[in-house]
């Protein structure tokens, strides 16, 4: 009885420890996202504003046409960028216990709302639109 | 017996109204659920990307609106 009792403490510390280093782990992983995203922040936010790439519904970035999109630096950007959120959406996914898709959706909804009038966004037809033509114009 | 076919009516309605009622109870909690999700991810994603407001307050696209603000200052001084 009292090996047992023994074996269940040490196996549940075994447990606690396991969950920490995980959540540790976990944190890590964000903090070494967010510090990424924020170094190629500049960069983004800088070709968003020139037209030269834009938002997706599902919440990535994406070449607004073929010719920015051939371009390796805009390209190699992209790809990081979106690389580092698919992982972050999966994260705050799997905390939620939501979707990869709904947390994506949110995300572009949270860029649309911070745009400028300029920013491009991709419909759900895939066309690309500037954030001032998509919304509503007032009589 | 002429009031057998009106009571019968009558129960059915009852008895559908009845049903009716039970599928409304069963879809409010799935919506409560959902739009608590949907604040939890928000709330993350505005924790998580709380730099770009950083970021933008210290860009040159922004610059003008501490200047305007300055200005306003010194017109109120004046």
């Amino acid at each position: 009885m009292k090996k047992l009792n023994i074996k269940t403490i040490v196996l549940y510390c075994a447990v606690t420890l396991f969950s920490v280093v995980t959540i540790i782990l976990a944190q890590d992983t964000k903090d070494e996202i967010k510090l990424r995203m924020k170094n190629r922040f500049a960069q983004i936010s800088e070709l968003k504003h020139s037209g030269k790439i834009g938002e997706t519904p599902l919440g990535f970035a994406e070449a607004v046409n073929k010719e920015f999109a051939q371009d390796e630096k805009i390209s190699k950007l992209i790809t990081a960028e979106n690389n580092d959120r698919n992982l972050l959406y999966a994260l705050i996914a799997k905390e939620s216990q939501t979707s990869v898709e709904e947390v994506g959706m949110a995300n572009a909804k949270r860029y649309f709302q911070k745009a400028s009038d300029s920013d491009y966004f991709k419909t759900q037809a895939g066309e690309w639109k500037q954030k001032k033509d998509m919304i509503p114009q007032k009589p | 017996m002429k009031f057998i076919i009106p009571i019968i009516a009558v129960g059915i309605v009852l008895t559908l109204a009845g049903c009716g009622t039970v599928t409304v109870k069963h879809q409010v909690e799935p919506i409560y659920i959902t739009m608590n999700v949907n604040i939890k991810v928000e709330k993350q994603l505005n924790d998580f990307f709380d730099f770009e407001d950083q970021g933008q307050s210290g860009s040159g696209t922004t610059e003008s609106i501490p200047q305007d603000k300055t200005s306003k200052q010194e017109n109120k001084e004046n």
